[in-house]
């Protein structure tokens, strides 16, 4: 988000090839029977999540948070004329929950990242104090029930997040997928 | 009220249709298309106001809905399933009408009632004017008035007739103005009324504005003000100090706070909240109701940015003579207080008067300590000058 591009794309180019060897030797990795798991939820402040999550059986395939997948989603089309393709894109993109885009596209969308990932479970992970998402939050949770995929929720203090509770309490979560 | 009440309980029965609607968003073309407006948070205060609040806040709390929410929602997602409340639970909408001029909460609580209800939700999104209203925005929100006529056409099944629209358009602004003189009459020493009254009075230009009833209620209201004014009758015995509340009310603590008020010879005699029903009548048309209600209903006190709050909040300092403020720091309703402090300071710079910030919730009662707020009510009462 703030690095500069030039630079960036670079980074980009190496960090693909790294993730296309570590594919090749995941092949024959055992971790392969690990829970496949989602995050999502709100701007992720608290980067450790990651290392916690993976230090119990499961994997992250996918996110679904407002600073990670739903940041990078849909392509401007780069040969149209460009503000207007760059405002369609902040439409057509899954929005921010502070937004209005119909009453189950977010619902949608979960399940259907879900279903492609072929995820066990659905870790949201909110801020404290940010209203969309807790809104929209009970829905999600009955509509991952209905599709069958369980889910639990953490909700963080920005940087406070309490990591000895929140390890136990994933932990318990990933065993019982 | 009791009359609206049954009027709307019974709807189904009359054949007329119930729309949901924001406490300040545009009811006036419900009214000309003869749907009966129903208020999820008129419906909050009373909830509040009868002490119901914290058993149906820790409701939809059980259905997973955050303690930090507005209360008003919690407790209203509450009441669908349950019936809970006063009177047994709102009746079921045929639509809903949400506009965002007061807050983005409304929005989600909206989006939750029209997948539970599985009726049609119309969105009028008014941008926030955080320093002026932009010729952009203005011509968004007219296209969406626009819209929002075509909505109303299609779920009515009928035409709007325009002269009623304008008639009720006309009658609409005329309640504002009495409304602001009702509020306006505390500028009198003794204060016919105060901010206390006032929340108890507002029912009618929020649920019934654009009728002949609102119309008549506070022509009656105005007139009583008055002979007390004539009368030398005040709103508190004893009247020496004069303060402005800022936010909404604390719904379940209203007596218990106008009585503490009132025995330290203090009477709150204006406040930002009511007055919001009437703040943008200057940019109204009456003539061209319609599209006035663009920047009526966008320029509102709540879709200001916070140097213009202040402004307002200074402005009403000045009208009403007021010699400290009095600040509600509402837990439930974050765009109201977020930027209570910077105000706070403002208003110390500019007019160097005593502020007090209350801490807690216009509903959910578990965020109100009696102790502590008295405490600090005497501590700021000690600091007033004449
Ligand atoms: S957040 Fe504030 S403005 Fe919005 S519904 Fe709640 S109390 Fe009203």
């Amino acid at each position: 988000m703030i690095m500069d591009r030039e630079a960036y794309s670079g980074h980009l180019d190496r960090i693909l090839n790294h993730l296309n060897q570590m594919a090749d030797s995941a092949k024959t990795d055992v971790t392969h029977s690990a829970k496949r798991v989602i995050l999502s939820g709100s701007v992720c402040g608290f980067s450790n999540i990651y290392q916690i999550v993976e230090s119990t059986s499961a994997r992250i395939v996918a996110d679904d948070f407002c600073s990670g997948l739903r940041y990078t989603q849909c392509m401007v089309p780069i040969e149209s004329d460009m503000i207007p393709a760059i405002a369609g894109r902040y439409l057509d993109r899954g929005v921010c929950p502070a937004k209005h885009q119909g009453l189950t596209s977010r619902s949608d969308s979960l399940i259907q990242l879900a279903q492609k990932h072929r995820a066990d479970g659905v870790i949201f992970l909110l801020l404290k104090f940010c209203d969309p998402h807790a809104f929209d939050y009970p829905w999600l949770k009955s509509q991952l029930d209905a599709a069958g995929i369980p889910a639990m929720l953490a909700e963080i203090e920005d940087q406070q997040a309490s990591e000895g509770q929140l390890k136990t309490r994933i932990e318990a979560f990933v065993e019982m997928l | 009220m009791t009359a609206y009440y049954i009027d709307a309980k019974t709807a189904a029965d009359t054949g007329k249709k119930v729309a949901w609607i924001t406490s300040s968003g545009p009811v006036e073309p419900l009214i000309a298309m003869d749907v009966i407006p129903v208020y999820p948070e008129n419906h909050g205060t009373m909830i509040g106001a009868s002490k119901m609040g914290v058993d149906l806040c820790e409701k939809a709390e059980a259905m997973g809905y955050s303690r930090d929410m507005c209360s008003y929602a919690r407790a209203d997602i509450a009441c669908s399933p349950t019936n809970g409340g006063p009177i047994g639970g709102l009746p079921r909408p045929d639509m809903l009408v949400c506009c965002n001029n007061i807050c983005g909460t409304v929005l989600k609580w909206y989006e939750i009632q029209a997948r539970y209800y599985d009726v049609p939700l119309f969105i009028l999104d008014t941008p926030v004017i955080h320093t002026t209203f932009s010729e952009a925005a203005r011509t968004y929100v007219r296209h969406q008035v626009a819209d929002y006529i075509v909505f109303l056409e299609t779920c009515c099944q009928k035409k709007m007739d325009r002269d009623r629209m304008a008639e009720v358009g006309r009658l609409s602004i005329q309640e504002q103005k009495l409304w602001q003189s009702v509020l306006d009459t505390a500028v009198n020493r003794p204060a016919p009324m105060s901010a206390f009254d006032a929340f108890f009075h507002l029912a009618l230009i929020v649920t019934l504005r654009g009728t002949q009833t609102a119309i008549d209620y506070y022509t009656l209201l105005l007139q009583e003000m008055r002979e007390r004014i004539d009368a030398g009758i005040g709103a508190v015995p004893v009247e020496r100090w004069h303060l402005l509340w800022d936010n909404l009310p604390v719904w379940y603590k209203t007596k218990w706070l106008s009585d503490t008020f009132a025995s330290r010879e203090a009477c709150l005699v204006a406040d930002t909240y009511t007055s919001a029903w009437c703040s943008s009548l200057q940019y109204m048309d009456e003539t061209d109701f319609l599209t006035s209600m663009a920047d009526g209903y966008s320029r509102i006190y709540l879709n200001l940015g916070v140097d213009q709050m202040a402004d307002t909040v200074i402005g009403m300092i000045d009208h009403y003579g007021v010699q400290g403020l009095v600040m509600h720091s509402n837990r439930s309703c974050k765009p109201y207080s977020l930027g209570q402090y910077d105000i706070q300071k403002i208003v110390q710079k500019k007019r160097g008067i005593p502020t007090l910030i209350i801490e807690a919730d216009m509903v959910d009662a578990r965020n109100f300590s009696e102790a502590q707020i008295e405490t600090r009510i005497d501590a700021f009462m000690e600091m007033l000058t004449p």
